[in-house]
């Protein structure tokens, strides 16, 4: 095998393709490589308004071992890495910036280990949460599953910050890590969390406590410092009852308060707080037409709740009720129904809302999707702001605007996101979407919203905003992990 | 956005189709059962090989992102269009997705990167001889030669034998006529049938489709028939879901499958079993039989009513069947990928323990047996009308 | 591949699709809804819409035109209906679903609404 070390310049881009090509099929196996330009195409672009950028080379590893060999050769190299799952992410965060080599781990798809007593599992990058509540079925136990397709990554969620249907009690994802696995830039391997001291025991693998809690060099950085290739997540009991409430309101400040007093009476797993706009889509009606009309409640609030006990289940509702009342006395058209209702009316899809994780087709079916997707402050004021700067803007680019927010961790914070369908089919439309993201950007980050999955080029305009200490101790730990810079080059903003 | 839209291309009917995939990963599993449904997914592991990759090849060429090449004939060409897809994916566009790698493969023809040898093979026979088998039309009642076939120009019924039924699984035909001979029906049996046209519909070789559609169909107004039936998944598939998309001159002729027909009798109960002791069956869905045609209860009624036999099912089982392997031409393209495929079909029709497994479809009989020997399997394969003929009187 | 040609608002929606699959589980219901002409008003308190039955069709519309019955009723005793904490009966005894028009088709109202809300 030719080196390249050192010398790439002197190469000719060809040459240099030959001998990448040829050390990467050595490591993973010709079956296990691509660089056919059909296959180079579909990992260029994802459904989101972001532009495309072709990768130069495809592989599929299924060992951390060929990982680290693919990580030590990229490092010698300068070959830019891209690790891939699924794609979708709605960030358009594995779209190869730089070019360089997608590493799709969707070959490393066993879930190694059940914890009873720990309650955790321990799982590979290629898990999806499809197969994970599969697995989990079989048991008295659950993981949080997010409103997406089943077949996205749970350790790829987890380490973007994603969210689920148990976040107003734990937060966001990375909340549930115990501890991973990671492959270095320089092809080390890495244990963070108890399993640094216990790695080859799976049955210690319990928690990321008492020690410097090290995870935060991979959690949100979008795949810039390495490549986890195994992770503890914990999973909980499973609650014998389980129920759902639909609220139809009218009046955005009374609803947000609603919201409010429910967390913080500590009895609900989930709360969502969405536009007419949301459900309509969910129900299926055709992109373009979800649109709020007059005289339709304006706000829906999804309440999802559990018990142990025919008694706590009542007492619960209980509480649901007398919450409700106090809304409607406020907002009197305010309306508050079960979900087999709305199944009955609406159909399977929304009924699915119980099922998750499911697939929602009608958000899927025009081609593109993507969403301004923050986390924000809670106080009412900024909400209600956000929500009508959203809605005017939205409006102004011919949008529909299904708002799809939900309180995060007991209400600590707030998910406030939009969910954007577009065609790609139509001429101008992900122009259209593009600037629309921008000054949806621009205006909601003014009142205290911050992207999560963030795409570049927003992470980019947050860098020139932010703290230039936080922005330097951001680039000296890059530097200091991946001084070559190869991995998932141009997140973040950093070159 | 520049689409490269010609009206030749056969893709471009479903551009609209195309564009609604954002690749979410659905069709890749059964939903919400999470096991594989893709076999050339499953098997290839890249996007591409997996259907919403092959939309995806399909919306490069368009935008003129990517040309034809060897290997987007292989991906397209490797894959059963067995239609799980069709049924996982939640889109808008699921149902379509058959007809768009259809489409891409007719493409693939036009512009010489297909089909693959042993397809092209089909074509040429089916022009010489009406059959895709390189066998003389001449032959093709050889194999009714000691049976009491009906000896008349008119009928109530057709029975139309299929290419694979008159030459290679001639048994099922054999099977088939002594069932009907039993049951006392009117039909009839044609020596100059030719070939329905679904191996050269599958593997995007439609210039002699009308051809043998018109000659079908003038064969069936001749013979006065009102109804037709079939022992194969293949030729019911085409002649009930593809002849309607040729001609409007289909004038109320009923298209039958064989176990839909049998079921009347049982349902009506004029079929007579013989006694037999209990013994355990597992039933394949055809894709083309099932998915593609909805006909999944059928078959089940026709075994459930077998004193002794006891059905039991397979974890993919109807909608959600794996498919054996056999279809879209890829018994013919790629040999030891279909074997494969029905590998994994024995294996799990042994880990429920049954002692034969049947079917409706003389490909699935092919390439389901040629697993059985592949992988030594003990099981025994027999046909759903090899079976039920065994056992009626 | 077509798209669905539904209602837009969010209660002429449920009521179209309801009445969809009903008739599609229920040859009783098809018959007798494809027999029923009638233009059935829902005045609630969200909005009004009507239910046109015409010639073994049905529309679910918000332009009001010739209502042959007129039902008022608040969405929140709709709900109470079906998630059975009240009945059609009770609610119409109560006068919480009021017939502002065709009181004598009572019996038609009474069976489309028992299959709807069921």
């Amino acid at each position: 095998m030719k080196k390249l070390v050192g010398c790439d310049k002197l190469l000719e881009s060809s040459e240099k393709h030959d001998i990448i090509k040829e050390s990467l099929i050595k490591i993973v196996g010709e079956q296990w490589y691509s660089d056919f330009p059909e296959e180079l195409l579909i990992y260029s672009y994802d459904m989101t308004e972001n532009d495309p950028s072709l990768p130069e080379f495809v592989v599929m590893p299924r060992t951390s071992e060929e990982i680290q060999k693919i990580l030590k050769f990229a490092n010698e190299t300068k070959t830019p890495v891209v690790p891939f799952i699924s794609g979708n992410n709605v960030g358009g965060l594995t779209i190869p910036l730089k070019g360089g080599i997608v590493v799709d781990l969707k070959r490393m798809d066993s879930i190694l280990h059940f914890n009873e007593d720990d309650m955790y599992v321990i799982i590979e990058p290629g898990v999806t949460f499809g197969h994970l509540h599969a697995f989990l079925e079989k048991t008295n136990y659950r993981y949080c599953y997010p409103f997406a397709p089943p077949f996205t990554s749970v350790i790829a969620n987890a380490l973007l910050d994603g969210l689920n249907n148990l976040s107003l009690r734990h937060g966001s994802m990375n909340e549930w890590i115990n501890g991973i696995e990671a492959i270095l830039p320089n092809g080390d391997l890495v244990k963070i969390g108890t399993c640094c001291a216990w790695g080859d025991n799976y049955d210690l693998w319990w928690s990321r406590n008492p020690m410097p809690d090290l995870l935060g060099l991979f959690t949100s950085w979008q795949g810039m410092t390495g490549i986890v290739t195994k992770m503890a997540v914990q999973v909980w009991p499973r609650r014998p009852i389980r129920d759902w409430r639909i609220v139809l309101s009218f009046n955005v400040e009374e609803t947000y308060k609603f919201v409010k007093t429910l967390t913080h009476l500590e009895i609900l797993n989930d709360i969502l707080f969405m536009s007419i706009e949301t459900v309509k889509m969910i129900a299926g009606v055709p992109y373009g037409k979800a649109k709020y009309l007059e005289g339709e409640p304006r706000w829906v609030c999804l309440l999802d709740f559990s018990a142990n006990t025919k008694l706590e289940y009542e007492a619960k509702l209980d509480m649901i009720n007398t919450a409700f009342k106090k809304l409607k006395e406020v907002d009197p058209k305010a309306n508050m129904t079960n979900l087999d209702v709305m199944e009955k009316f609406y159909g399977k899809k929304v009924g699915d809302i119980k099922n998750l994780p499911v697939t929602i087709g009608p958000m899927l079916e025009y081609g593109g999707l993507t969403w301004m997707g923050t986390y924000m402050t809670t106080k009412t004021e900024a909400v209600v702001n956000g929500i009508k700067t959203a809605f005017d803007l939205i409006d102004k680019y011919r949008f529909e605007k299904c708002l799809y927010s939900r309180s995060m961790k007991g209400h600590h914070y707030f998910a406030f996101r939009f969910l954007l369908r577009f065609s790609k089919l139509q001429e101008g439309e992900t122009e259209r979407m593009q600037k629309l993201q921008e000054e949806l950007f621009n205006s909601l980050f003014e009142l205290g919203a911050f992207p999560y999955k963030t795409p570049a080029r927003f992470a980019k305009q947050i860098l020139k905003r932010a703290d230039p200490n936080w922005v330097n101790l951001l680039k000296t730990i890059k530097s200091t992990i991946d001084p070559n810079g190869i991995m998932n080059p141009g997140r973040w903003g950093l070159e | 956005m520049g689409l490269r839209m010609s009206e030749t291309e056969a893709i471009n009917k479903y551009v609209e189709e195309i564009y609604c995939c954002t690749r979410c990963g659905t069709c890749k599993y059964i939903y919400q059962v999470y096991d594989p449904s893709c076999p050339a997914g499953v098997k290839f592991r890249f996007e591409t090989f997996y259907p919403s990759g092959k939309i995806h090849i399909a919306r490069g060429l368009i935008e003129g992102k990517i040309e034809w090449s060897e290997r987007i004939r292989d991906i397209i060409f490797a894959c059963p269009t067995c239609a799980n897809c069709t049924i996982q994916c939640q889109s808008r566009h699921h149902a379509q997705i058959v007809e768009i790698i259809e489409a891409l493969r007719a493409d693939a023809v036009s512009k010489g990167f297909g089909p693959l040898p042993n397809q092209k093979a089909f074509a040429d026979s089916v022009k010489k001889e009406h059959n895709p088998y390189k066998e003389k039309h001449s032959d093709r009642i050889k194999w009714a030669k000691n049976l009491a076939i009906p000896q008349k120009d008119k009928a109530e019924i057709l029975y139309f034998v299929g290419c694979t039924s008159s030459y290679r699984q001639q048994s099922l035909a054999q099977k088939t006529v002594e069932i009907l001979n039993k049951l006392g029906v009117d039909y009839i049996v044609s020596s100059d049938e030719w070939c329905c046209g679904s191996p050269l519909i599958r593997t995007g070789q439609l210039e002699q489709v009308s051809q043998l559609i018109n000659h079908n169909l003038d064969l069936i107004k001749s013979l006065g028939v009102k109804t037709v039936i079939t022992s194969c998944a293949g030729c019911y598939r085409t002649l009930k879901m593809d002849y309607p998309k040729y001609t409007d001159k289909l004038d109320g002729i009923e298209f039958l499958h064989i176990t839909e027909f049998l079921q009347q009798f049982i349902s009506k109960k004029k079929l007579k079993f013989k006694k037999g002791k209990e013994f355990k069956v597992t039933y394949h869905d055809p894709c083309h039989l099932g998915r593609h045609s909805n006909i999944y209860e059928e078959p089940r009624a026709v075994l459930n009513a077998i004193p002794g036999l006891k059905l039991i099912e397979m974890p993919r089982n109807r909608e959600n069947a794996w498919c054996c392997g056999a279809g879209g031409g890829v018994k013919a393209g790629y040999k030891e990928w279909a074997v494969e495929i029905a590998s994994d079909r024995i294996h799990e029709a042994e880990q429920i323990n049954a002692e034969i497994l049947t079917s409706a479809c003389p490909f699935c009989k092919t390439n389901l047996q040629d697993a059985i020997n592949e992988t030594n399997s003990n099981i025994k394969f027999m046909d759903i009308v090899e079976l039920l003929n065994e056992v009626i009187i | 591949m077509e798209i669905p040609d539904e209602p837009d608002d969010i209660l002429g929606l449920g009521i179209y699709r309801r009445i969809k699959t009903v008739t599609e589980i229920s040859p009783d219901f098809k018959k007798f809804v494809n027999n029923l002409n009638e233009n059935i008003l829902l005045s609630t308190d969200y909005y009004d819409f009507m239910i046109k039955f015409k010639d073994e069709n049905f529309e679910v519309t918000r332009e009001i035109e010739n209502p042959t019955i007129i039902i008022k009723i608040k969405i929140e005793e709709f709900f109470k209906i079906m998630e059975k904490r009240t009945s059609m009966v009770f609610s119409f005894l109560k006068g919480k679903m009021k017939f502002k028009k065709g009181l004598t088709k009572l019996f038609k109202v009474y069976k489309l609404f028992g299959n709807i809300l069921s």
